[in-house]
């Protein structure tokens, strides 16, 4: 298409409620109309005016979620993205940036990048789909580039100008280290998003064989040109798996080019920071914590995440031979073990309960049935990280007492529903035993499950 | 059939790795145990079931199982023991048979609701589809006595009305071949079940096999782009599943082909129904047997459509270990040269093995993502 014509259909509105207008016009249009010209849009570029037609959009673009077009100063941070803690949960001493420090941060660097570079940049970024991170890691790589010097002026004149400082970051030491922290990530930027692009999403899981060639290959290239260069890559890295303890294990599996000394020293880091980091967010659990309040699977899942990640440090806390650490892990498994009994456990039988029969009779809606199926998750979750936590006796006891409440529910379903003429159970009384039985393999397994099928079916059939 | 590769080793070539014919190769059975997914049921020699399970050894060759050891070997899910148990009733087992004791299976609830939801709209539309079917068949016949469809339908006919002409256009048919009113009607009922899962060329809808092949083709294009296009050594992989995807569809357009031209002469449902009806069975129980498998791993792709690059890689290679393959006697030059040695040890290096079986617990997350992918299948 020529870009100096209009996209067709759509005269180009002067005034902001003109655009707002448009906004609302194209909601009529399907949903793959409704992107095409959300794109065009983009392609328009960040004007203010044109913001009211973003506005108007926005209810159907959050349920069709089409890829954003990301503004410089994120681009400028994605290789720190997972470094990124809220002011509230930011922890000193740990390599962390807090995102308060992101804004007054571009507000500087951006003044020594010169602007024909970012204009560059940002118009060779929207021509590729946002989400390629290798495309995106090859365009943006001049402006990280241009970044690590940007930002080593500043920390510069942050230390010889007190004025400069407090007028951009007030008057917290911390940030000088949160910049160079930074630094250190933009000086590896390019290799650091590859790796992001080459690997499983966050949070990793598993790794391939290939996955693992993949991880050594850098690391072994970083050690060779400054083993230094190693430290910003693999913080980023664990602060991505959801089991850092492995990765702790290959660094001390890998040759990395440096002294003896330098390696042990890095590795010493780094499990302070995969430790610490667990530690931190293990803390967020136990206040009041608005991110945490989602429902049950999810809480369950943060709990597992955590959990996982405590249990694949095992190792390196032994080795790290420091009593304070092991008692911090300790105490943090406690913590989680006393949130998912809180939060997850205490009411969840009573949710499941709720979600299934509390229809007066009639048939849960599809919806109901998968919000009991996530309660039930919640639970059977909850039981995998019972024996680690130390909280099986009272997880044993909730899933009992879960399934107990689904199967008395669903014998009186079945008792009360009207049988067919033939005397065989009718539709509705066998889709409540399914749904009973569901929960009940989620809960107690399939062996049960399949018990309970044949007795019921004998017993209603 | 090998040859030596420049290194001096023996390569393996697809008719190493090939079946001699659909039987051998056995039936796709959408299980929801994820060890089992996508495992095939076949016969052994003296004739017990025993299922081939691609995904038992992440990537180091098929194993093959009785049905009897599974549950000591592995914990199957609910919906896994009553599907067999549908299965062990049944005389043949055929793609279509199997998919329809899955979808009843499916429509208890089993496997969630979103997937039973799903197993209903696909037993409706089967049926909606066979009745379009034979009513094509009837408005075909229909005009060998000179009734179109308009006949049927004029301004100020009510149902009855339509239907009475259609009766006696009918008998006006069977009366061409001395035969009852009835069995006309039989007949064209028995032939339109026999096509509906195709579908006939002239439907205004495509027939359900049909439309696979469709989305078969687009995936073929689809995995061939990702070839061309990611960065990674899986790129290979996808390349070897386009072209084993392409070779299916070229075959199985092939039996399209044939089937369509089979049923466009209407006067052979009047002259010789029973040889007409032989080879349409025939024709779609072959487009059903090259055809079988690929709705799951097109499902597969698709759920991957919008998710990175990392994510694709591996889903790539899980489609690569559970590729229906074509049997010896169907196979073409188009495949020959695909060196499947390094396939093999492409798929060893992409593998991850998320299931640990040894705890025989069923991994619920991995059992809800099958779930949620039949719930997607067409």
């Amino acid at each position: 298409m020529n870009d100096k014509k209009p996209a067709s259909g759509i005269t180009p509105p002067g005034k902001s409620s003109d655009w707002a207008a448009l906004g609302a016009d194209v909601l009529r249009l399907p949903d793959r109309k409704l992107l095409q010209i959300y794109r065009l849009l983009e392609q328009v570029g960040d004007k203010p005016e044109v913001s009211g037609a973003f506005e108007a959009m926005r209810p159907r673009l959050t349920t069709l979620r089409p890829p954003r077009r990301p503004a410089l100063s994120r681009l400028f941070f994605l290789p720190a993205e997972d470094m990124l803690d809220d002011a509230e949960h930011y922890s000193r001493r740990l390599n962390r940036i807090c995102r308060s420090t992101l804004s007054p941060c571009w507000q500087a660097v951006k003044d020594h990048i010169p602007a024909a570079l970012q204009q560059e940049v940002y118009r060779e970024v929207s021509h590729v789909d946002y989400r390629d991170g290798a495309a995106i890691a090859v365009l943006c790589e001049p402006l990280w580039q241009a970044g690590v010097e940007a930002l080593a002026r500043v920390i510069t004149d942050c230390q010889n100008n007190l004025k400069y400082k407090i007028s951009l970051f007030g008057r917290d030491d911390d940030v000088q280290r949160q910049l160079d922290t930074l630094r250190q990530i933009l000086s590896v930027a390019v290799r650091i998003e590859k790796l992001k692009a080459a690997l499983p999403p966050r949070p990793i899981l598993d790794l391939a064989e290939s996955h693992v060639e993949i991880i050594r290959a850098t690391l072994i290239d970083l050690g060779k040109e400054d083993a230094a260069l190693t430290q910003p890559l693999l913080l980023v890295l664990a602060s991505r798996m959801q089991r850092p303890g492995e990765l702790l294990r290959m660094l001390s599996e890998v040759r990395l080019g440096g002294t003896v000394a330098e390696k042990e020293n890095l590795t010493r880091e780094m499990s302070g920071y995969v430790v610490g980091n667990l530690l931190r967010q293990t803390g967020d659990f136990d206040r009041e914590n608005p991110l945490i309040h989602g429902d049950p699977a999810s809480l369950a899942a943060a709990a597992e995440r955590l959990t996982d990640g405590l249990n694949s440090v095992n190792d390196t806390v032994q080795g790290l031979k420091d009593k304070e650490i092991s008692a911090k892990v300790k105490n943090a498994r406690a913590e989680i073990g006393q949130f998912v009994l809180k939060n997850i456990c205490a009411d969840v039988d009573k949710g499941l309960t709720e979600a299934l029969f509390g229809h007066g009779g009639a048939l849960p809606s599809n919806e109901d049935v998968k919000k009991a199926e996530q309660f039930a998750l919640a639970l059977r979750r909850s039981s995998k990280l019972a024996g680690p936590l130390g909280i099986q006796r009272e997880v044993t006891a909730k899933i009992n007492e879960a399934r107990q409440h689904v199967i008395s529910n669903t014998l009186a379903t079945l008792r009360d529903t009207p049988r067919n003429r033939d005397g065989s159970m009718n539709a509705d009384a066998q889709r409540q035993m399914f749904n009973g039985l569901r929960m009940v393999e989620i809960l107690a397994g399939s062996d049960e499950a399949e018990r309970l099928f044949r007795e019921w079916s004998a017993q209603y059939r | 059939m090998t040859d030596q590769g420049d290194s001096g080793r023996t390569r393996k070539m697809m008719e190493d790795f090939a079946p001699a014919t659909f039987e051998e190769r056995g039936v796709t059975v959408p299980f929801t145990t994820p060890l089992l997914s996508q495992a095939r049921l076949r016969r052994d020699q003296n004739e017990r079931f025993e299922f081939l399970l691609p995904n038992f050894t992440a990537g180091k060759g098929t194993y093959v199982l009785p049905w009897k050891g599974l549950p000591s070997v592995m914990t199957l899910t609910l919906h896994d023991r009553l599907l067999f148990e549908e299965i062990e009733q049944l005389e043949t087992h055929s793609p279509e048979q199997i998919r329809s004791c899955a979808l009843s299976v499916q429509a208890t609830g089993v496997c969630g609701p979103d997937a039973a939801t799903r197993a209903s709209e696909l037993r409706d539309q089967d049926s909606q589809y066979l009745v379009l079917t034979q009513f094509i068949l009837v408005t075909e016949l229909l005009k060998l006595v000179n009734i179109s469809a308009a006949d049927l339908l004029r301004p100020g006919m009510t149902a009855d009305d339509s239907k009475r002409v259609a009766r006696q256009a009918l008998a006006k048919v069977a009366s061409m071949v001395d035969i009852p009113p009835d069995d006309m009607t039989m007949r064209v009922d028995q032939l339109g079940e026999a096509v509906a899962p195709v579908g006939l060329p002239q439907a205004p809808k495509s027939g359900r096999l049909r439309t696979l092949s469709d989305r078969l083709h687009a995936f073929a294009q689809g995995t061939q782009h990702f070839a061309d296009t990611d960065p990674s050594e899986a790129a290979m992989l996808g390349t070897y599943v386009s072209t084993v995807a392409n070779h299916t569809l070229t075959l199985a357009r092939q039996r399209i082909g044939r089937l369509d031209a089979a049923c466009r002469d209407a006067r052979q449902i009047i002259n010789d129904a029973p040889k007409l009806h032989k080879a349409i069975q025939e024709y779609v129980a072959r487009i059903s047997w090259l055809l079988d498998g690929w709705e799951f791993l097109i499902a597969m792709w698709e759920s991957v459509r919008d998710e990175p690059s990392a994510t694709k890689q591996t889903t790539i290679t899980d489609i690569s270990r559970l590729l229906p393959m074509i049997p010896k006697e169907e196979i073409s030059h188009a495949t020959e040269n695909l060196d499947l040695d390094a396939i093999q040890r492409m798929q060893k290096k992409w593998v991850r093995v998320n299931q640990d079986w040894r705890t025989g617990v069923l991994d619920m997350d991995a059992v809800m993502r099958l779930e949620s992918l039949k719930a997607a299948m067409g």
